[in-house]
């Protein structure tokens, strides 16, 4: 064997220089694009020789071959490359086709197990051309959908590098009731990819690996792969396209091809860019005197005489340069900073072997101190033909990455490096000294906080044809990936914060590793058979069983402890015995399915597609594991119809389609079905254990959760090919109903149970989302014209609501983390506000509601203050002459309505592509309608004019003058003077902000108070590239060169106050601790040998 | 060479199609990193583990927020503290204790706690006779010693339920497997239906536990003598005190309890040395509890489960005897104690051993501090620091039965017995025989104030009050209770109905609260 091996891989090594006997044969021709423009440059070659030449300024070439059943390979960047067999021909023209569009109708989509064409296809699939995002500065593909795909909505909330964004088809169906810890990643239900055949799905690899669990790292599993690498993305929507996934296919499939070769020649591809990475624009803020001036303003405007006899000299002493300085605390967290990128890659094509192998390194700065992100990877695409009924696919990829990340632990952490809670920055009157920073920084040069991934994965695809039309695939792959984290925090690292509160810090060290591994095979039998009727008739069936497997397996293990022996040691090492903990974990599980996928159709015309799938999966009892995910389509391509041929001039293509049909989503929760038992501890030194108290009972009978979709879409193409100044126009719209019933739920139980929740089936809980996707597309300008112009627009509304709840739909209410409650409630959104509502500021007496019955004035907070002039206006809802949160009965809505929904009422995107000549010019904009967020940065900033005093020798004063405050200058707070003065016809828009005043918590966000509209407009990217003429690139033997700069995140156009509304977490939260999205600004070079 | 290549991919398929073999087995595989139901109720250990948990379980719920000396002894007026979330109910601020501070002081207004242990005895109740006896080396014995044990335990929660609240959303079975979704509401039951059952659990537990005095390492579990106290409590609680002069008599006399002797006194709080006491409740440090500081900074960094505390005891300790770690001690006042132990006259033991006279100091009033607990150690010496104090709660003791065995006969007209059964605890303390009126009034009161001298601390004198308020009136005399709150059961805490009622929508609260909040 050994021997047959070598040779083999010899064979193998050989194979793209192989040669041909030569015999002659010219032919010659012309190569136009898809408009009929001739094309200059376009590499004309003969398969399998060195022969080649390019066409002329009119297009025009002419080349000898070796025979006349040669094959001509016509290739042009920019283009799809196209093959023609020669045969016998001598003028051979061709067009080419632009790849930047989002593929024609000839594309293959894969739905489940079988390919589609997309003129064919009864799924509502929208599809994202490699070309469109290449060379953008990102790590990994998934924020660069942004915008570019309707019925998809991308928020990057956050702008660390190799953080993953929220990704979610078709509004939310996740109700979770955890609002306070989730990782941004988690908190909405995300879509599955498949990655060249292969299922990954990213949450299962963070569950799986994050040693912490749910507060994990955010790492962005789908990073391993390099943007470049990408031929392809469908996003595949509705039923007919997801069922056939079948398990967790029921929120969106997303499915990636990756590049292969396509030229004849071998050809090495190189590619660079770099630029900067622009420290983020800081909130504006008063420092120094201003400072100064506006705090003793707010002491003189509500303080009393007596007040003034302890202000504190950091307030009152303008001279002294220790207490005047005017830092904004805020730079010294950010800086600029750099991405870098290379690419490199080889790649060709023959009848025999296609190969392209490639690599890429990645390196982004953060903006915030002590964050970056490296990554390396390799990726090689193999094809062979084995012989002529056998063919096999290899994918070989291998990455590692490495990410530093300040001092955050868990990625529920604020992103500032700094210890200090955001809002409460202290005052900019503090000089600053090394040592200050250094503490502030929370000695972030002293942290080692290192998280690497690698990922490995291999498949191999083999097919083989049977008889003519039949044809059996089969399909293995291995995936791992390790992640590591390796983390030391210094002692006394808060030397500042610990010190004033007499505390001695610690230091830490923690090291985790974990690895998952995925493995999946499928076998599937496709047969596809055409049938003529009459003689102008023909039916196409398509037939397609599979068989898959796919087992997961996750491991982690993790070593920890405090009072490692010196700082010098930054490993778990030499700890005592007492503070070292360790813990090792093992899950896996197995889902095993099977397909079944008909598709028929009557001269391409009528178009039919039968699906049915079944999985069985080891995360549910024995007595549910199977879910079965049914699901049918049918479309019409009314355009073939003959009594639209007099339409054809105008209407090229008009398709109706519709689809019903169930998917499925299997717990996150490996174990989901055992009821868990946790060891307490001991009782008397003996071990006791018991059930888990919020896992605790049995629950065998826990299945799949199901969500049903109808679809109803069209396609249609205008103008097709019409020399007038709009034409070529496209229009994609779907509109869909998708409820989604038994998503895995964590019930609240009743305390007479003994257990505080469960995670089950809400079966009585139904989540609704119904919206509308629209994607219209339009060439601008004449084809004839030189200056070319492409116009996109993507448009999703998606309407978000409760639809049933379990105990007889009780609405329920959560406070989240910072105070903003939650409603629950049926005809509700997912995460919808619930506070008071705040309608700005009694003016004066006469505005303030008296009881008619008691005559006594409103009051806040159960009767315990009798509002007065000043006070903010909450709105009475109940009508009982008090405004609170809760009442003393049980009651725990008070006067709290639903008052603001987190998601976005339509998001999308507008795309501009232009060229003239050799330039290219793509204008990305992205936007979110009207979304409610809450600007808690400036909530806590505002609430600091109330400071409970620390100690006894501290004062009210003493609170103000330690803390910043947010500019006032544009606040018309209510001030007793001026009320006093003007009367009635005071105005105020503010509550007063008295810091010897009452403190009722009037600046706590239980009121709509820093309510905002988070609707954006963002300039997210432009692009300019450069081809460099051929005339300039013959001498150094450059096939093609092109040169391109982009601008990333370019302006933001809102009317909230926070700097980026879509930088605020998915409840809508704004902190100040979110991690800014920066400016890039990269430059780059693209060459072909 | 294709043929070659042919043969190696072939290989390469077989191979696949092999490693598909395993997918039944991997389709059924259970978890490794964790027990569960089906896997647990398999062996006598994990019962033993189970059964554990109960005890453990118990702790927790009367540690939390120090409730059992909070509603036990606090609210009886025995101690004051001027911490800021109990100054409202010390006996001189003239509140209705606890609403003002009850925001603040959750866990004595919610009973959740108590129904995860009444759980956990279900749940043992419900599976152990499920396993065949084979799994118990086939001894019926074991296997009614681990129910006896789960009945006893769930009266005894019900019973503390009861005494703190009134009547109890009474539960004896397993939620497994229900519609989590739509679990139906629960109404309460009335005390004496509850603790009527819980009698008759306590009749079966007798039968099947036996007695286990004279072996200290016995004691911190259920035993046929824990079984009587609890019956003994229950009767008295219900004023049925024939039966618990006859419950109080098996223990007396069928227990094997002696009287720890006067020289050795405190070795009833020693943890596990004392054969007086019939039950304990671990809270000593062992090396095996992997709850115990496991982290590195501060003191009292426990959790529930952790063994051994600070917290809990040291509200009574301050300066010297916990190296001023308690701010805002428990101290008693004590001109109330020279009365109750009579200091002008006798030189009571108990006040020289387990009570000690301190001067005002750190904003703490002047006044005795109890002693009982004060085994303070710290786990780092060296640094000083991870301190915990190293004491067992005496759940049930002999003297505590000798005296209520003397107020059940004093109610039933055994007046000579009644002074012979609180005479036991008066020679050990040295205060002499009792020589005062002999009737059930007078004797009734004389075994509360002996009661409240031998029982400090211990998570009694507020009960013995209810229990014996219509013969010697100590909540309207001494407490100032209005009688229409006495009649409103206004003696028991409210239930925060803000968190309860909406996880059980027929919960109601308790009368004197729903017209006094």
């Amino acid at each position: 064997m050994r021997p047959k091996l070598q040779l083999l891989l010899l064979l193998c090594l050989l194979i793209p220089g192989v040669q041909f006997a030569q015999a002659r044969f010219s032919v010659k021709g012309t190569v136009k694009d898809e408009d009929g423009k001739a094309l200059l440059g376009v590499s004309v070659k003969e398969i399998g020789s060195q022969t080649g030449t390019t066409t002329d300024a009119n297009g025009d070439y002419t080349l000898a071959v070796s025979s006349d059943q040669a094959s001509l390979e016509f290739s042009y960047v920019g283009y799809i490359h196209q093959k023609v067999k020669v045969n016998g021909r001598g003028t051979i023209r061709v067009s080419l086709h632009n790849d930047m569009s989002n593929g024609s109708l000839k594309d293959v989509v894969v739905v489940g197990m079988q390919a589609q064409t997309k003129r064919n296809t009864t799924a509502s699939i929208s599809s994202v051309s490699g070309k469109a995002i290449e060379n953008l500065p990102a790590p990994s593909f998934d924020q660069l959908l942004q915008g570019r795909v309707p019925g998809l909505d991308v928020q990057i909330s956050s702008g660390e590098p190799g953080v993953a964004p929220t990704m979610v088809v078709r509004g939310n169906t996740r109700v979770s009731q955890n609002v306070n810890q989730l990782d941004q990643a988690h908190a909405l239900s995300q879509p599955l990819y498949v990655i060249d055949g292969v299922p990954v799905n990213p949450e299962d690899i963070s569950n799986a690996t994050d040693p912490t669990g749910a507060a994990g790292t955010g790492t962005d599993y789908l990073a391993g792969i390099s943007v470049n690498d990408i031929e392809s993305i469908d996003v595949q929507k509705d039923a007919a396209a997801t069922a056939a996934w079948g398990s967790r296919g029921a929120n969106g499939v997303i499915y990636v091809k990756t590049r292969r070769g396509r030229s004849s020649k071998p050809e090495f591809h190189v590619n660079v860019y770099g630029g900067l990475v622009q420290e983020p624009k800081l909130l504006p803020t008063v420092t120094g005197s201003a400072e100064r001036d506006q705090k003793l303003a707010l002491l003189k405007t509500y303080g009393i005489y007596t007040n003034f006899s302890t202000l504190p000299q950091l307030l009152t002493d303008s001279v002294n340069p220790y207490f005047n300085n005017a830092t904004d605390w805020q730079g010294l967290f950010y800086r600029n900073a750099s991405v870098k990128n290379t690419d490199l890659s080889i790649s060709a094509a023959n009848d025999l072997v296609n190969y392209r192998i490639s690599m890429n390194y990645y390196d982004e700065q953060g903006t915030i101190k002590a964050f970056d992100f490296k990554r390396y990877s390799l990726r090689a695409n193999l094809d062979f033909k084995l012989s002529p009924k056998l063919t096999s696919q290899f994918v070989i990829s291998i990455s590692h990455s490495d990410r530093a990340r300040g001092n955050k632990l868990s990625n529920t952490d604020d992103n500032t490096p700094f210890n200090i809670n955001n809002g409460n920055l202290p005052s900019s009157f503090f000089g600053l000294n090394g040592f200050d920073s250094a503490n502030y920084l929370g000695l972030s040069t002293q942290l080692r906080n290192k998280n690497t991934n690698d990922w490995y994965s291999a498949s191999g695809t083999l097919n083989y044809d049977i008889i003519p039309g039949l044809r059996f695939t089969t399909q293995g792959s291995v995936s791992a990936t390790l992640a590591n984290k390796d983390y030391f925090e210094p002692s006394n690292i808060n030397e500042i914060q610990d010190t004033a509160q007499g505390l001695v810090q610690p230091s830490y060290a923690e090291s985790d590793a974990s690895n998952y591994v995925n493995y999946f095979l499928s076998n599937s039998l496709n047969y596809a058979k055409k049938f003529a009727v009459g003689d102008h008739h023909e039916q196409h069936l398509v037939l397609t069983a599979s068989q898959q497997f796919n087992k997961d397996e996750a491991k982690t293990t993790s070593a920890s402890g405090y009072n490692v022996p010196s700082n010098d040691i930054q490993v778990v090492s030499g700890i005592p015995q007492q503070y070292l903990s360790a813990s090792s974990n093992y899950v896996a599980s197995a889902v095993l399915s099977y397909v079944g996928q008909v598709q028929y159709d009557f001269d391409s015309k009528y178009i039919l597609y039968v699906a049915d799938r079944a999985d069985a999966s080891s995360r549910f009892g024995s007595n549910y594991e199977w879910g079965k995910f049914p699901a049918a389509g049918a479309s019409w391509i009314a355009s073939d119809e003959k009594f639209l041929a007099g339409t054809k001039n105008w209407l090229s293509f008009l398709k109706f389609r519709g689809s019903y049909g169930l998917s499925g989503e299997q717990s996150q929760d490996y174990y989901a079905p055992y009821n868990s038992y946790v060891v307490n501890g001991t009782y008397g030194g003996s071990t006791a254990i018991s059930p888990s108290y919020t896992n605790g009972l049995t629950k065998n009978d826990l299945t799949w959760s199901r969500t049903y979709q109808k679809d109803l879409g069209m396609n249609v193409e205008l103008l097709n090919g019409r020399q007038s100044y709009i034409n070529r126009i496209s229009v994609t719209a779907d509109i869909y109903d998708k409820t989604t019933k038994g998503d895995y739920f964590d019930f609240n139980l009743p305390f007479f149970t003994g257990y505080s929740s469960i995670s089950f089936n809400g079966n009585d809980l139904w989540v609704d989302n119904r919206g509308l996707d629209l994607q219209v597309m339009m060439h601008v300008l004449p084809t004839k014209s030189k200056l070319q112009w492409t116009t996109m627009l993507n448009l999703s509304f998606n309407k978000n609501i409760i639809a049933k709840l379990p105990n007889g739909n009780r609405t329920f209410e959560i406070d989240d983390y910072y105070g903003v409650g939650r409603l629950y409630s049926v005809g509700q959104p997912i995460y919808e506000m619930f506070q008071m509502k705040y309608a700005g500021v009694y003016n004066n007496q006469a505005q303030i509601p008296v009881n008619p019955i008691t005559g006594q004035s409103l009051t806040y907070y159960k009767g315990y203050y009798p509002v007065k002039p000043g006070y903010p206006i909450w709105i009475d809802q109940n009508h009982d002459y008090d405004v609170w949160s809760g009442e003393n009965n049980g009651d725990n809505f008070g006067d709290r309505v639903a008052s603001g929904n987190p998601n976005p009422k339509y998001t999308g995107g507008f795309i501009n592509d232009l060229s003239y000549g050799n330039f290219t010019l793509s204008i990305l904009s992205v936007f979110c309608g009207h979304r409610d967020i809450v600007n808690i940065y400036n909530q806590t900033q505002i609430a600091n004019v109330f400071s409970f005093t620390s100690s006894a020798y501290s004062s009210t004063a003493n609170a103000l003058a330690a803390n910043r405050l947010p500019n006032l200058s544009g606040l018309n707070y209510w001030q007793p003077g001026l009320a006093a003065r003007e009367g009635a016809a005071y105005s105020a828009s503010f509550p007063e902000l008295n810091p010897y005043g009452p403190n009722y918590y009037q600046f706590l966000p239980f009121s709509t108070m820093f309510n905002e509209n988070g609707a954006y407009f963002k300039i997210k990217n432009i692009a300019l590239g450069y081809r460099l003429p051929h005339s300039w690139l013959d001498r150094f033997k450059i096939s093609a060169a092109r040169i391109y700069g982009t601008i990333d995140n370019v302006y933001t156009f809102t009317k909230s106050t926070v700097p980026d509304p879509e930088a605020v977490n998915p409840q809508g939260i704004y902190t100040g601790g979110q991690y800014p999205v920066p400016h890039k600004f990269t430059f780059g070079l693209d060459l072909t040998f | 060479m294709k043929n070659y290549s042919s043969y190696l991919y072939l290989l390469l398929l077989s191979g696949i199609v092999l490693g598909g073999v395993s997918c039944k087995k991997d389709l059924n595989a259970g978890p490794i990193n964790a027990t569960y139901s089906s896997e647990f109720w398999t062996s006598q250990s994990s019962v033993e583990q189970a059964a554990l948990s109960m005890y453990g379980q118990f702790r927790a719920c009367i540690r939390s927020s120090n409730c059992f000396f909070t509603n036990g002894d606090y609210v009886s007026g025995t101690f004051a503290s001027t911490a800021w979330n109990y100054t409202p109910f010390t006996i001189d601020q003239q509140f209705d204790f606890p609403t003002a501070t009850a925001d603040y002081l959750g866990d004595l207004t919610n009973w959740s706690r108590y129904y995860s242990l009444v759980a956990q005895c279900n749940l043992i109740l419900e599976q152990v006779p499920k396993m065949p006896l084979s799994d118990f080396n086939n001894d019926t014995s074991i296997v009614n010693g681990y129910i006896g044990e789960a009945l006893f335990m769930r009266a005894l929660t019900y019973f503390f339920i009861t005494r703190c609240w009134g009547d109890p959303v009474y539960i004896t079975k397993t939620y497994d497997n229900v519609d989590y979704g739509n679990i139906p509401p629960v109404a309460r039951t009335p005390e004496a239906a509850v603790l009527d059952s819980c009698i008759r659990d306590l009749q079966v537990a007798a039968g099947y536990l036996s007695f286990k005095g004279g072996d200290v390492s016995q004691v911190l579990r259920a035993n046929k003598g824990s079984v009587y106290a609890l019956m003994a409590h229950i009767y008295a609680w219900q004023h049925d005190y024939k039966d618990a002069h006859l419950a109080c008599a098996q223990v007396i006399n069928n227990g094997g309890y002696t009287l720890e002797p006067a020289t050795t006194y405190t070795n009833i709080w020693k943890g596990q040395s004392s054969l007086e006491n019939i039950m304990e409740i671990a809270m000593q440090f062992n090396s095996n509890d992997p709850n115990f500081l496991t982290s590195a900074d501060g003191y009292n960094d426990y959790n529930s489960w952790t063994e051994a505390q600070f917290d809990f005891f040291s509200v009574f300790l301050k300066d010297s005897l916990d190296n001023g770690l308690t701010v805002n001690a428990w101290v008693a006042d004590s001109a109330a104690l020279d009365i109750l132990y009579n200091t002008a006259n006798v030189t009571d033991m108990r006040l020289n051993t387990i009570l000690k006279l301190v001067n005002a100091s750190n904003g703490d009033p002047g006044g005795y501090l109890l002693t009982k607990y004060t085994n303070f150690t710290y786990q780092n010496p060296s640094a000083q620091s991870n301190a915990y104090i190293n004491n067992n709660i005496a759940l049930f003791r002999l003297a505590d039965i000798y005296l209520l065995d003397a107020e059940a006969l004093a109610q039933t007209g055994n007046f000579a017995g009644a002074v012979t059964d609180m005479n036991y605890t008066r020679e050990r303390a040295g205060i002499g025989d009792y020589s005062g009126p002999m009737d059930a009034t007078d004797l009734t009161y004389q075994v509360f104030l002996e009661r409240s001298r031998e029982l400090i601390g211990e998570g009694q004198t507020f009960f013995d009050m209810i229990r014996t308020q219509p013969y010697i009136f100590q909540l309207t005399q001494t407490l100032n209770y209005p009688p229409a709150r006495v009649a409103q059961k206004g003696y028991y805490w409210p239930l925060d109905l803000g968190t309860l009622f909406s996880q059980d929508a027929l919960l109601t609260q308790n009368p004197y609260w729903s017209a006094n909040s």
